[in-house]
């Protein structure tokens, strides 16, 4: 049994990583790809044991590695659950990643857990619940975490927009954001607003990481709407919303999500090759 | 404007599709609203039908995707996901279709290869342990067996049926050579995690029988009586030098003072 001594993850470098998944650990493991780091889902690894933690615990020394968090609930009116909480600080406590995040959403109420990323209402009420919610995450990890945008499909009547909302809960909780821009798009279609004007809204220097992904476009509708479906190539029009993100706020950690359809790793590496290029030509051209 | 959590409970109940009250906070524009929470109950209900295909192939294939699809559902209907963390998810699976007369009648031991897959579950998920060295089995030789007690690998479990379930479980994964009968008869073995896999095996009744009363905490003196008692030919000595050389046992203990 290996078990890693609590030493800090390598630092996530300002170039563009991927999301580890199950079918690509044996020849991440055996061959040591050329990619810039690894993002992995927190609750894959809640396991006490097993091959899982076995594989990390061998990454985590040849790369930088991020945790990204799916399930727990940051927007639920339910108090935090505590266990999930507890597991998470454990698997922080273990692998000690340079980063840690989790979604500006929703997924239970009344105990009962949709293990989905729900829409929240953009309400003072919960900014406020978002704001002490996220203080309180903070604080059981002992660390700062960046919080996502997510994709919807739906609005609620509401009293500020997505972006005064996502900007709100950053600014006032203090914590990082995680700015997944294939979201932006994909709202910026399913709800009827300016991908740019969402940028300007946001705090950029509270920007520590971005996210892309593909998703699919519906048709035969009576409107346009996309499904943030993360199972194809990133879309011409979410590179050119990525170009318009760090030509605004300057290259970040850069992460390709690919969760569903999983293609052969040198298709994901050549995805973030892509990204990286992108962030090259912005440096070349700001310097 | 309701409160949010008026809101998440009234959204809530639209994803067990148990009223509209959710919908007028919702703005629907031209694609209305019901379409649009339609999308979210897809999306929830796909993700608990693949995750209970995943922990319950065996399950899958005997009766079929579509019919695990409504096994699924309803499952689902009657025992929502307590967790954020999708592995708890499905544990009284075997309970649901023991008491599922539509999915029993065919398959009678549908919910048998139900629990075995969910022990195959908690194997995989099992704390890590390092097997007990041999330079450390040697005090074990000398000891009086009735002050002796073991303490297995926490992924070590234990499975008794009266059908085949493991020959049923390989054949439904390999498909190779004659499907078991229920001829076949019972079947009674040991799970445990063995690198990155789960691997099983069938034990002879007197192992099983010596096995369970070490874990149940009882002595080697007491395990190997418990053997005997259902073998006389049982020899407690080859058990465990068997569960030694799988790795299964990392700790030698004073039975009495764990009593």
């Amino acid at each position: 049994m290996r078990r890693a001594s609590p030493v800090e993850s390598k630092p996530i470098p300002v170039r563009a990583g991927i999301g580890l998944r199950a079918p690509h650990v044996a020849r991440v493991l055996a061959e040591r790809p050329p990619v810039a780091w690894f993002e992995v889902h927190s609750e894959n690894y809640f396991a006490a044991g097993g091959a899982a933690h076995d594989a990390l615990e061998r990454i985590r020394g040849n790369y930088p590695l991020s945790f990204h968090g799916v399930g727990l609930s940051l927007g639920s009116a339910d108090r935090l659950d505590r266990a999930h909480l507890r597991r998470l600080r454990s698997l922080v406590e273990r692998y000690q990643p340079a980063l840690v995040s989790e979604h500006l959403s929703w997924g239970a109420v009344g105990g009962e857990h949709f293990n989905d990323l729900l829409p929240l209402p953009y309400t003072k009420e919960a900014v406020d619940l978002l704001v002490d919610r996220i203080h309180e995450v903070e604080e059981a990890l002992a660390r700062p975490i960046l919080v996502e945008n997510v994709s919807s499909y739906l609005r609620f009547h509401a009293e500020l927009t997505e972006a005064e909302f996502v900007g709100e809960v950053v600014r006032r909780a203090g914590c990082g954001l995680l700015l997944d821009v294939n979201n932006v798009y994909v709202n910026s279609v399913n709800h009827g607003f300016d991908p740019l004007s969402y940028l300007r809204e946001l705090p950029g220097e509270a920007i520590g990481e971005i996210h892309l992904a593909g998703h699919t476009r519906k048709t035969g509708l009576a409107e346009p709407l996309i499904i943030d479906s993360h199972d194809d190539h990133v879309c011409p029009e979410v590179w050119a919303l990525f170009g318009q993100a760090i030509a605004r706020f300057g290259a970040r950690p850069t992460l390709i999500e690919w969760d569903a359809n999983i293609p052969s790793l040198e298709v994901l590496i050549e995805e973030a090759a892509q990204a990286t290029d992108r962030m090259e030509v912005r440096r070349a051209e700001s310097a | 404007m309701p409160s949010l959590l008026e809101l998440q409970l009234g959204f809530a109940a639209a994803m067990r599709g148990q009223g509209e009250r959710v919908h007028g906070a919702i703005d629907g524009r031209a694609i209305g609203v019901s379409a649009r929470l339609g999308i979210y109950r897809h999306a929830i209900d796909a993700t608990r039908l693949r995750t209970l295909a995943s922990t319950y192939p065996t399950v899958q294939a005997l009766v079929g995707e579509a019919f695990f699809e409504q096994l699924a559902r309803r499952y689902a209907a009657r025992h929502p996901s307590l967790c954020g963390d999708l592995c708890a998810y499905g544990d009284s699976f075997a309970r649901f279709i023991e008491q599922s007369p539509e999915a029993i009648g065919p398959v009678p031991y549908l919910a048998e290869v139900a629990r075995f897959e969910w022990l195959r579950q908690e194997a995989a998920f099992a704390a890590d342990a390092d097997p007990l060295e041999r330079e450390h089995r040697a005090p074990c030789a000398s000891a009086e067996p009735h002050a002796l007690g073991v303490r297995f690998h926490s992924s070590v479990r234990t499975f008794r049926s009266d059908f085949p379930i493991l020959s049923i479980h390989r054949w439904c994964e390999t498909s190779a050579g004659d499907a078991p009968t229920l001829a076949d008869g019972a079947e009674c073995g040991l799970i445990w995690r063995e690198g990155d896999q789960v691997a099983a095996s069938v034990v002879h009744p007197s192992s099983y029988a010596c096995i369970e009363s070490l874990r149940a905490g009882q002595s080697v003196g007491e395990a190997a009586a418990a053997g005997s008692a259902v073998d006389p030919e049982f020899v407690p000595a080859e058990c465990l030098q068997d569960l030694l050389d799988r790795g299964l046992i990392v700790e030698f203990t004073d039975s009495n003072r764990s009593a």
